[in-house]
């Protein structure tokens, strides 16, 4: 939506460049200042702008929906302003010429009515279905279609024959069909159904659904057979948001769980503190975008890295002064780490706040994807999936192709073998600690971008984390991976049922009992060994 | 295993039962795979009441994985397991195996470190197990007795009340045997009863055990080829989950097949 | 009973001590005005009797945590609807005296317009059924979480992480107004309990004894517990699980006995700590809660029972001082004593003493 409006904006003042010579027309502007100034008179003034044909007439008209249209007492000229601070810049409307700047008593505002808004609203509109960019055509048609009228269909129907892009001309032709819905014979409706009885906006489920009373039985039965037909459409497009919603959380839980996936399948060690890593992530975000206020556009791209090295820095760090020092103790590990949890938050509540800190979305995640009236996707979510693909697969890398990676696995494997070999364990899980923190630390930034970044926002992920990679089977990444993606899912599915929290406890509760009944996960480690 | 048998005569009596005789333990037919490796294929095995039994066999021959089937720890896949004529040795868990009378000692010494010797062995001494009865009951007079006579046949006595994880490695061996005789059981299998001992005290277990046959039955798995000599009994050789081979050690160490398994093609 | 003292000088102390204050307390309390120096005050004595509510929790933790090693995150649920339990008693002898002056609903329920009681409220007016329901939905949770976990032999780190998404769970229930249980506020606002008004000195003094009574009984038990052979079949189940199973035990049955008598104790602990406090919310829940119990039983010193008294007492003094002097760095000193205590002082202050762990 922003981009189309601000695509509109762009190509409306693209007359400037011919305004600067004094283009045709442009002088009339002043001539009937006298007339725009009286309330009695400005109807028809407008209407003569309406009527003329000087270049610089959209604009003038936007300057006066947007009352930045302002009358130079002094001398009579017609001005657009820009405030600034208590004085008014002035530019000339005939020309676009700089004038300086007036104090408010210099100047008198241009004032007009709820009607004449409309009209200029819609001769606006008329004028953009001229416009050369065909996005903004898009939007003209859109708006006109909202309050179809004569004039409006006249104009749309005069253009549909010339028009060249395709989607316009379609947005267009709609327009026609609406009309014969709305004014047509009997058999005219039924064959606008026809044609249209598939489209699921707002206008057309309406006026169906207006038409399925209608007391032509061939035209409400059209009408019926459509909405059924739309609906199904409808509730086929809602499941796929839902999965598509899904599968953008079902990412979140997978990327918030890989980490500990690493940390407890690799070493077996339970990390309670994963939480306060995807904290720190998201408080790197934040602080980047402190540091560099006038990059938010770059701000994620440079916190990825910093907030995996911040995060696997701290992880190296408790690795080395704890966790080094309980292996083969994995539920003294569990405490010692819920305590470094606990130090970890109550550090971000004393040394940063114990509120929330705000992060802000950078423009090119902002936004949806339309895909059909019914259809549309928050472009951040869409983001999130592919970049936990993007992780994983990085990640994948890491460990499968790369000599680090193998020494990784040959420890995970046989930790007495693999030292034989001279792999020193040492160092390797304490690399891999860091690992499975840094993962978590770049989840935090993908979650920075979702939920609220503050002290408590590691705390909840603990135990879903815990939960994914138990789910999927210890020791398996793909199995993280897809028991992420699938719980997401299921939640979103749920949700509508039993509402959000209910819909967690469900899926808790699932969990918790297919635990006890596969205690292994979804895709359990083969091999004999793993029976014991 | 009828493609194998007729190889060599001393199998051919060996795989079937005795003639006359019910066999306290008897396995036929058994099959396991895990993921597709088949640990345990077509496995025959019959002890008679009172026998000691070696079974010995490369790695990966399958022999942990038989204990595990007959303890009920392992299911397997098809065949028949019975003890003592009747019991289906199938149909029940690890404790109903334990009190149907066939008791286990572990490849790693197994005993309770954090009990006393005598603790330990109060704790395996044959009696209603339930926790109701556990919790009200003490240990009556003749199991006070078996105790102390368990004690002296282990030669831990003197070291009753002592903390197991005190004991040394081969006197953890022995409390772990000992607790399998207050078991009482009809059965015990052994796994690698001697594995880090010394010679002393192996020639002590060896004594143990064929002292022990007789009023129990046995079966021994064992690496130590010394050891198993010592024992002087039935050997069975175990090789990819099914038997190779049985007789006196004499006979094994004879058998072609054996030697082949054992020195490699 | 007294005799499963014999060989616990540990135990011996502690109770000696809880028993001396149970009759000292109240009368320092009772017999002297609040002017005199001797006058030991109510609040103190409120505040020691919550502490004993969460020393019995912290028994119920040690008596699956030390000696069967489960290290339970979820017993905060057994407590807390223990907790529930009471409240939902003493909520229904508000009667009409609530805000809202309805005779038949508590006022959470008129405020949601529910027009009747929800059945599981029914007879809640009735203190046995409440007593029942203390001992019953704690146990029976217990048994359906044990016979699960248990049977299917899940250990180690899943069991505790399954505990604490049990309490996770209950917590995001609890926490719903159509759940009805009040929602985000709890049950809160009581009256009286069993006639006598909740925040009179007397009921104070009562609810004290009780505590301390219920302490001293549990001690009694659990030790007789474990220093039965069923005791010992427990820790043998925690030291070496399959070797006691093909020794013929039902481990499972174990378990589940030992899950099911510490979720009643956390529950009865629960029931005494909410006409203490005046209130019970989801709060009780809350994962956080559940892992701090564990901790007053590290420090204490686990498989020892005393020490868990010993701990629970100890870190929960130090909390009420802490908060008061620094409150902002509670947390910091609590996670530093997670660490601290796994790192160098395993078996606790009781470790101080013994130098290693038995049972």
């Amino acid at each position: 939506m922003l981009l189309f409006t601000s695509l509109l904006f762009t190509g409306l003042y693209t007359g400037n460049t011919d305004a600067e010579n004094g283009g045709i027309g442009n002088d009339l502007i002043d001539q009937i200042a006298e007339e725009l100034q009286n309330r009695k008179t400005i109807a028809a003034a407008i209407d003569e702008i309406l009527a003329s044909k000087a270049e610089r007439k959209r604009e003038w008209l936007e300057a006066l929906l947007s009352g930045t249209l302002y009358f130079r007492k002094s001398d009579k000229k017609v001005v657009t302003v820009t405030k600034q601070g208590s004085s008014f810049e002035l530019t000339a409307a005939s020309d676009g010429s700089a004038q300086g700047t007036a104090g408010k008593r210099e100047i008198s505002k241009v004032k007009i009515n709820n009607s004449l808004r409309k009209k200029l609203r819609n001769a606006i509109a008329e004028m953009a279905l001229d416009d050369p960019d065909a996005k903004a055509r898009v939007v003209a048609v859109e708006q006109m279609l909202q309050s179809l009228d004569k004039s409006k269909l006249a104009a749309i129907t005069q253009r549909a024959s010339t028009e060249t892009d395709s989607s316009v001309k379609k947005l267009m032709l709609l327009a026609t069909h609406l009309n014969a819905l709305d004014n047509g014979t009997g058999p005219e409706k039924v064959a606008a159904i026809q044609i249209i009885g598939n489209n699921t906006r707002d206008i057309v489920v309406q006026r169906l659904t207006s038409l399925s009373s209608n007391e032509d039985p061939a035209v409400a039965t059209e009408a019926n057979a459509a909405l059924v037909e739309i609906q199904k459409r409808i509730s086929f497009y809602e499941k796929i948001e839902t999965v598509l919603f899904g599968l953008s959380l079902g990412s979140v839980l997978a990327m918030a769980a890989i980490g500990l996936a690493i940390t407890f399948g690799v070493m077996g060690v339970i990390n309670m503190a994963h939480g306060e890593m995807i904290m720190i992530g998201a408080y790197t975000t934040w602080a980047v975008q402190q540091a560099l206020p006038a990059f938010i556009e770059y701000s994620l791209i440079v916190a990825v890295p910093l907030a995996f090295i911040a995060a696997f820095l701290v992880g190296v760090l408790i690795e080395f002064l704890v966790i080094r020092h309980l292996y083969g103790r994995p539920l003294e590990t569990l405490l010692a780490t819920f305590g470094i949890s606990l130090i970890l938050q109550q550090s971000a509540r004393t040394f940063i706040s114990a509120q929330n800190v705000p992060v802000s979305n950078p423009s090119w995640l902002s936004g949806q994807w339309h895909f059909d009236p019914a259809l549309s996707v928050a472009i951040n979510r869409v983001v999130i999936f592919f970049f936990c693909l993007a992780v994983f697969a990085a990640l994948m890398w890491l460990l499968r192709r790369t000599f680090f990676g193998l020494k990784v696995r040959a420890v995970s494997q046989n930790r007495e073998m693999a030292r034989a070999m001279g792999a020193r364990s040492a160092r390797i899980d304490s690399m891999t600690f860091g690992l499975g923190a840094g993962i978590a630390g770049v989840a935090g930034v993908a979650l920075s971008q979702l939920t609220n970044v503050g002290p408590n926002m590691g705390q909840s992920y603990i135990v879903d984390s815990f939960m994914v990679v138990v789910f999927g089977g210890v020791g398996n990444l793909w199995g993280t991976l897809l028991a992420g993606l699938s719980l997401g899912v299921v939640n979103k599915f749920l949700e509508p049922w039993v509402g959000a929290v209910l819909a967690k406890i469900v899926v808790l509760v699932f969990i918790i009992v297919f635990i006890q009944k596969y205690p292994r996960g979804l895709f359990p480690q083969r091999g004999r060994a793993a029976g014991d | 295993m009828s493609t194998s048998t007729g190889i060599l005569t001393n199998k051919e009596t060996s795989v079937t039962p005795y003639a006359g005789v019910e066999p306290i333990l008897f396995m036929e037919d058994v099959n396991v795979s895990f993921d597709g490796f088949k640990a345990i294929s077509d496995l025959n095995f019959y002890v008679n009441e009172g026998e000691l039994r070696c079974v010995i066999g490369p790695n990966g021959a399958g022999k942990t994985t038989m204990m595990d089937i007959i303890t009920g720890k392992t299911r397997p896949d098809s065949g028949k397991v019975r003890f003592g004529g009747n019991i289906d040795l199938l149909k029940l868990n690890e404790p109903q195996v334990a009190q149907a009378g066939i008791g286990r000692k572990f490849q790693k010494p197994t005993v309770f470190e954090a009990l006393t010797v005598f603790e330990n062995l109060e704790l395996a001494a044959a009696g209603d197990r339930s926790p109701l009865a556990t919790f009200r009951n003490h240990l009556n007079n003749e199991q006070r007795t078996a105790v102390d006579e368990v004690g002296v046949i282990i030669g831990l006595h003197n070291q009753l009340h002592i903390a197991a994880k005190i004991l040394s490695h081969g006197q953890k061996q022995w409390l772990e045997i000992g607790m399998l005789l207050m078991q009482k059981p009809r059965l015990l299998l052994v796994d690698e009863p001697v594995a880090g001992m010394t010679h002393q005290e192996m020639d002590r277990t060896a004594e143990l055990l064929i002292d022990l046959a007789g009023k129990h039955t046995v079966v021994v798995v064992e690496h130590d080829m010394d050891f198993v000599r010592s024992l002087n009994t039935r050997v069975t050789v175990l090789h990819q989950g099914t038997v190779l081979a049985e007789g006196s050690m004499e006979s094994i160490q004879n058998d072609r097949e054996v030697i082949k398994v054992y020195l490699g093609e | 009973m007294l005799s499963v003292l014999r060989n616990d000088r540990g135990g011996q102390l502690i109770l000696s001590v809880l028993l001396v204050l149970t009759i000292v307390l109240p009368y320092l309390n009772l017999a002297f005005p609040e002017s005199h120096p001797w006058h030991f005050s109510t609040y103190q004595l409120n505040l020691f009797g919550k502490y004993l509510c969460y020393a019995l929790l912290a028994m119920s933790v040690d008596l699956v945590w030390g000696y069967m090693g489960f290290l339970t995150l979820g017993h905060g649920a057994y407590f807390g609807l223990g907790g529930y339990a009471m409240g939902m008693y003493l909520m229904r002898q508000v009667g009409d005296r609530g805000v809202y002056g309805n005779p038949d609903l508590p006022d959470f329920m008129v405020f949601l317009n529910w027009q009747e009681l929800p059945w599981y409220w029914m007879g809640f007016n009735w203190f046995p059924v409440a007593l029942i329901a203390v001992f019953l939905v704690p146990g029976v949770l217990a048994f359906l979480f044990g016979w699960f976990a248990f049977r299917s032999r899940v250990n180690g780190v899943y069991l505790s992480i399954i505990s604490q998404a049990m309490t996770y769970a209950l917590m995001l229930a609890f926490f719903r107004n159509e759940f009805g249980f009040g929602g985000n506020n709890g049950l809160t606002d009581f009256k009286d309990i069993l006639g006598f008004p909740v925040n009179a000195q007397h009921t104070r003094v009562a609810l004290f004894v009780a505590s301390a009574l219920s302490v001293i009984f549990a001690y009694l038990l659990c030790r007789s517990i474990v220093s039965s052979r069923a005791g010992r079949v427990v820790v043998a189940i925690r030291d070496a699980e399959s070797r006691t199973r093909f020794l013929g035990y039902q481990v499972e049955n174990y378990q589940l006995m030992m899950l099911v008598v510490s979720a009643m104790l956390a529950g009865v602990a629960g029931a005494l700590y909410v006409p203490q406090v005046g209130i019970i919310n989801p709060g009780e829940f809350s994962p956080l809660n559940s892992i701090e119990i564990v901790i007053w039983v590290a420090i204490g010193g686990r498989a020892t029972l005393y020490g868990a008294v010993v701990g629970a007492l100890l870190v929960n003094f130090a909390k009420s001082w802490f908060t008061a002097a620094f409150p902002e760095y509670w947390l910091f000193a609590l996670g530093a004593l997670f660490v601290l205590t796994t790192l160098w002082l395993p078996y606790g202050v009781a470790g101080l003493r013994r130098g290693r762990i038995t049972a």
